[in-house]
């Protein structure tokens, strides 16, 4: 077991070398000059010197690669050449709001696949069954941009009933940061009215992530599920005299839960670039609009912080669960020993 | 067997509160929100070189002079009350009684440290009183700036540059960056507002200063924010909503829609925003042909461009405007379209069956529909005109590498009065949006020398003749220049475009209807 | 103790079990013998509701007195497990692989409101005790895929006595052992038979099962009753050519049921290819025309009761082995 995690994270080391190295190389064949952006429009071709040797950008690509490198060991990502601090810095202040998407639209991504999987499954082939089928399908045949812009179009310009955008309501007043998550801040502040703000914008933002994601994570779930359904210790537990109910959530749903959590984790990985796509449509704060913006004046480091972090967010989940798989099915324990 | 009641009434509630949330914001009536189109990267007012630094600046800090929006050429006392001008000396007088927002009193050690802070950093808008060569304490509130050379532009220049507090520039003097990350995310001026925080990837939050010198309306906004919303379809969709209060770069047909609709009225007004302007590559064949180039000048279809912006604009006859105090554009010759002279110089040139490539920047749709219209009226005289779109960067990376033909872009001069401005960046040699790689060392001479000319009569002469050399190089097809339209709510009162900066927000003359 | 009357099991329109009756005597030790696809195992779970979905259930069987194909959902749930355990075949699959052995014996007790918690872990840990398993504390605490096949069926047994039943149907419990484990489990059986006067259905398709323990024997062929009887009677004088057959196999050897294949020719009919007339027919060495015309019921011949209308007299068994 030991041995099978240590692999695990050598893997995502090497796995983020390489996301490192690239996202280098990719991000300095770009042509631009970026001194010449930071120093601004009606700077002096000195000013642009001095600048481009304040950021070491004179130097030897091998040299920056090398002193990149070393910096990232220090979790040193650079500074950003539009918000002028350190990446890492940003990151710090933008990584909580990210996560809390993140978490947030995933629990609702879980709950409800699964929610929907198991009506799904109770008839299959049923007229719910095709409903669910039909509504998932639609969420999923829709890019998650025009998804967003759809929702918004509806519940903010025409409906007025949630934010256009952003992750806190403009007129209201935010709770001193303890965590970094207003869901949480808002309670440790003891303000319901601040968790509702906080609420009321994650909805849309995590409702277009869900909907684009919920067709195949339904889908997955419900096979999961029909397929455990239709095991021989089912029939034992019925002839045990087991409830419906209980049969669902003691039996079916545990042994479910292994292929369902499989596909969750690739799941989750789209999940990511959601967010990642939607924080740009909802202007949510976060590291994707942070590497957005970023990108968009050939600021690199910031985007290879993204690609690193979102990487190591990946892999840690990946992590997560190649230890979760064993508590959850004692059958793959004997399996790595 | 599921819990669909509970969950479709915890839903229900959800609803109902989160409409409350959001009904909740309008009974706040001394709030103002302008949505900005892009995150200011500093607040430093010494490195603020465009729209959403601007917001800062413009209004957190004051100016030692200010200038007539209507009458740009109008130069009005701001932290200085007076001032007499002796060729190359200028003696500023200081306003009493002004405090930073911090508490500490302004006086002449605030004007010399920015000023030289300025000419340190070399960045924002010191370009425009670059000539400055000292700064002189003679007492409290007088302080004497001397120049190289004559500069009569100077106390108009002097209206963009942003007066920060001598002591915060002394407390930060020693740390390693001089303070330049301190000051990049605290702004600390005069002005009619003050900033109480910035949530990053969010807002700034400003505050009105009730102790400010000037003058505020009757209703003014008690606290604004500036809230970042970085896509155009929100913001002005959020505007229509009732979300924010005046957004930048709303697309222009929908801001006139917007303008247009129940509860909205128009202003309109000249401002250097999107003036689609087509810069040709002198160094690149076949661009380099100056035949070639004049056929294009003369092929170009001006009144398509006009169409497009629904009358609201003009067809420019040269660099600068005709509302710039001391345009010569009155007395230039017209460009207009001409097929016959076009396919004449076409044949001059000598090429036959050419071949161009032209980049322009991506997400402006003025820029795109100005070089669909160089493509379709080149294609009339044989001329094969290739577009791509590219992000800004790349696009002016791709003119000034030698990579391609031509670029579209809009002119910027952020000085009121001094119309030198329009050449310094764009026609002047090394300048950075001089697209074209144009370089004409007798225009850059005759340039240099307006602002030291004290004879309005002369200065003119010589800006007719400067404007008549960028014409005649046909290196730039100005083709349109359309004034700006912003759409405003009925509630909001008071608003006015700058003519002499992008799209901007005067929050200290904004009221509440 | 339990009346089955015309009991049909059809998925559609097709009919799997067809007008089967039989009846099971308090303490009896039954057995329901067929090939594979005979209806056997549908008629064990029919006696519970416990057919796949999509089946339904006409005739009638009477539990200790109650009609159990009137009964509601609810009321069936509250005799499974508690008054009727069953046990199944395969118990690798047929046992939860990701809750110890003791929790699945104990949910019984605790479903049926016979203790909880701790009380029923105790009894899970006892129950284990009973049906021989060593170090019965370790076992309720293993995983069903950590012990052994032989275990895991002594754990189903256990799990389908927890609450005491008065009848206990096996289906198949012995498929899938050796035949050291399988004599084991057997001989639990019927010990099981002896200390508690349990009544016992077994359904199996294993010969080597009928000599030694059974009462009575019910043969099932392609949905019908064949022959019902004494296990002496059908040990000894088969009626039905096709029991006589099934004897045969058991007799030369010890072997699963497909020797049976072997020494009839042909093979069982699918559920839409049944023949008119007598349904072992095609397959019978003594069929004649009205076996191909009209299906015959069941009717007492010497000691059984036999739906064949050529019977074999005097056949003795001892003699076909000589």
């Amino acid at each position: 077991m030991t041995v099978f995690l240590l692999r695990r994270v050598g893997w995502a080391i090497l796995v983020l070398f390489v996301v490192a190295t690239l996202t280098f190389v990719l991000s300095h064949v770009v042509p631009a000059d970026p001194a010449a952006f930071l120093a601004g429009q009606n700077a002096t071709a000195d000013t642009v010197a001095r600048i481009r040797a304040e950021y070491g950008l004179d130097q030897p690509l091998l040299i920056q690669y090398l002193s990149y490198l070393r910096g990232l060991l220090h979790g040193d990502f650079g500074i950003s050449l539009r918000t002028g601090r350190p990446v890492s810095e940003d990151l710090a202040s933008f990584l909580p709001a990210t996560l809390e998407l993140l978490f947030f639209s995933f629990a609702i991504y879980v709950a409800t696949s699964l929610f929907l999987a198991i009506i799904a499954a109770k008839r299959p082939g049923g007229r719910l069954d095709s409903g669910i089928r039909l509504f998932t399908m639609l969420g999923s045949g829709m890019p998650v941009f025009w998804l967003g812009m759809a929702l918004q179009f509806l519940f903010f310009y025409k409906l007025g009933l949630l934010p256009l955008g952003g992750r806190f309501p403009l007129r209201a007043i935010a709770p001193p940061t303890v965590t970094g998550f207003l869901l949480v801040d808002t309670l440790l502040a003891g303000q319901p009215g601040a968790f509702l703000s906080a609420l009321s914008c994650l909805i849309l933002p995590s409702a277009a992530i869900v909907l684009n994601l919920l067709a195949v994570g339904t889908r997955m779930s419900r096979a999961a599920l029909i397929s455990e359904s239709g095991k021989q210790y089912v029939r034992t537990a019925r002839g045990k005299g087991v409830g419906p109910r209980r049969i669902l959530y003691r039996h079916v749903l545990r042994n479910a839960m292994t292929p369902i959590l499989a596909s969750t984790s690739i799941q989750f990985g789209y999940m990511i670039s959601w967010v990642i796509l939607v924080e740009v449509i909802f202007d949510w704060p976060g590291i994707g609009l942070y590497a957005y913006q970023s990108f968009q004046v050939f600021d690199y480091a910031p985007v290879v912080a993204l690609a690193l972090v979102s990487t190591a967010v990946f892999s840690i989940i990946n992590v997560l669960l190649d230890i979760l798989y064993p508590i959850i099915d004692p059958r793959m324990r004997s399996l790595r020993a | 067997m599921l819990p669909s009641k509970p969950c479709l009434m915890a839903l229900a509630a959800g609803v109902m509160l989160a409409s409350g949330v959001t009904g909740a914001r309008a009974a706040d009536q001394k709030l103002f929100v302008w949505a900005e189109a892009v995150e200011p990267s500093t607040v430093d007012p010494a490195k603020s070189d465009v729209n959403q630094e601007m917001t800062i600046a413009r209004n957190v800090f004051d100016h030692l002079t200010n200038f007539d929006l209507d009458h740009p050429d109008h130069i009005l006392p701001a932290l200085a009350t007076s001032w007499t001008e002796d060729g190359t000396s200028w003696t500023f007088k200081l306003r009493d009684g002004v405090a930073f927002h911090n508490g500490q009193a302004f006086d002449a050690n605030d004007v010399k440290a920015t000023i030289e802070r300025d000419l340190r950093i070399g960045q924002g808008q010191s370009y425009l009183v670059g000539d400055i060569k000292t700064v002189t304490v003679l007492d409290p509130h007088t302080v004497k700036i001397e120049t190289a050379k004559p500069d009569v532009y100077l106390a108009a220049n002097l209206s963009r540059i942003e007066i920060m507090s001598a002591k915060d520039i002394a407390a930060h003097a020693a740390d390693s960056d001089h303070g330049d990350s301190y000051f990049s995310a605290h702004a600390d001026g005069t002005g009619p507002y003050k900033m109480l925080s910035w949530t990053r990837g969010a807002q700034i939050d400003l505050e009105r200063n009730k102790s400010w010198w000037g003058q505020f309306p009757a209703k003014p906004f008690d606290h604004v924010i500036d809230r970042f919303v970085t896509q155009a379809s929100d913001r002005s969709r959020g505007l229509e909503g009732g979300e924010y209060d005046l957004a930048n770069f709303v697309p222009r047909d929908e801001a006139v829609r917007i303008g247009k609709s129940k509860g909205f009225y128009l202003v309109e007004g000249n401002n250097l925003w999107a003036w689609p302007a087509i810069y040709l590559n002198t160094k690149l064949a076949p661009t380099s042909n100056e035949s070639f180039r004049k056929a294009l000048v003369e092929s170009f279809s001006y009144d398509a461009m006009n169409q497009y912006f629904l009358g609201a604009s003009v067809t420019p006859r040269g660099p600068v405007p005709a509302w710039v105090p001391g345009s010569p554009e009155k007395d230039l010759a017209v460009i207009k379209t001409d097929l016959n002279a076009a396919k004449a110089d076409l044949k001059a040139s000598g090429l036959s069956n050419p071949t161009m490539k032209c980049s322009i920047p991506s997400g402006f749709s003025e820029f795109a529909f100005a070089a669909t219209v160089l493509q379709a009226s080149a294609a009339q005289i044989g001329i094969n005109v290739q577009i791509e779109q590219l992000p800004f960067v790349q696009a002016i990376e791709a003119i000034k590498s030698n990579k391609s033909n031509c670029f579209v872009l809009g002119n910027a001069n952020l000085s009121p009065t001094d119309p030198t401005r329009f050449f310094a960046a764009h026609y002047l040699t090394g300048g950075f949006y001089n697209s074209a790689n144009y370089s004409n060392p007798q225009l850059d001479a005759l340039v240099q020398e307006i602002p030291t000319v004290t004879d309005p009569q002369k200065r003119y002469e010589m800006l007719k003749q400067a404007s008549e050399m960028v014409v005649n190089s046909h290196t730039i097809i100005w083709a349109a220049r359309p004034t700006t339209i912003v759409p405003v709510p009925d509630g909001v009162g008071g608003y006015r475009i700058d003519p002499a900066e992008y799209i901007n927000v005067r929050l200290w003359e904004l009221y509440k209807k | 103790m339990l009346q089955i009357r015309d009991l049909s099991v059809s998925f559609g329109r097709r009919r799997a079990v067809d007008g089967v009756s039989f009846d099971v005597e308090e303490g009896e030790f039954f057995l329901v013998i067929g090939e594979s696809g005979s209806g056997k195992s549908l008629t064990g779970g029919a006696i519970l509701g416990l057919n796949p979905s999509g089946s339904t259930r006409t005739g009638s069987i009477r539990f200790k007195g109650r009609e159990m194909l009137e009964l509601p959902e609810r009321e069936l749930r509250h005799l499974r497990g508690d008054q009727i355990g069953i046990v199944y075949q395969n118990p690798l699959s047929a046992m939860n692989p990701v809750i110890r052995v003791g929790d699945q014996i104990a949910e019984s007790i605790i479903v049926h409101g016979k203790g909880s918690g701790r009380a029923a872990a105790t009894r899970a840990i006892e129950l284990l005790e009973r049906v021989h398993i060593p170090d019965p504390a370790r076992v309720a605490q293993a995983f069903p895929h950590e012990i052994s096949g032989g275990m895991r069926q002594r754990a189903m047994i256990a799990m389908a006595l927890a609450c005491g039943p008065s009848l206990l149907i096996a289906d198949e419990p012995t498929t899938a052992l050796d035949v050291t484990i399988k004599a084991q489990i057997l001989e639990l059986f019927a010990e099981l038979r002896r200390e508690r006067s349990l009544t016992i259905i077994l359904i199996t398709h294993d010969m080597g099962v009928v000599t030694q323990l059974a009462d009575r024997v019910l043969v099932m062929y392609a949905g019908k009753v064949a022959e019902v009887g004494p296990v002496e009677t059908i040990m000894n004088q088969p009626a039905h050519p096709y029991t006589k057959a099934l004897m045969l196999s058991g007799a030369m050897s010890d072997a699963p049921f497909k020797s049976v294949l072997q020494v009839i020719p042909g093979s069982a009919p699918t559920l839409d290819a049944r023949p008119l007339g007598c349904r072992f027919n095609p397959r019978c060495a003594y069929a004649q025309d009205d076996c191909r015309a009209t299906m015959p019921s069941l009717r007492p011949i010497a000691g059984s009761l036999a739906a064949c209308h050529h019977p074999l007299v005097g056949f003795r068994h001892s003699e076909l082995v000589a």
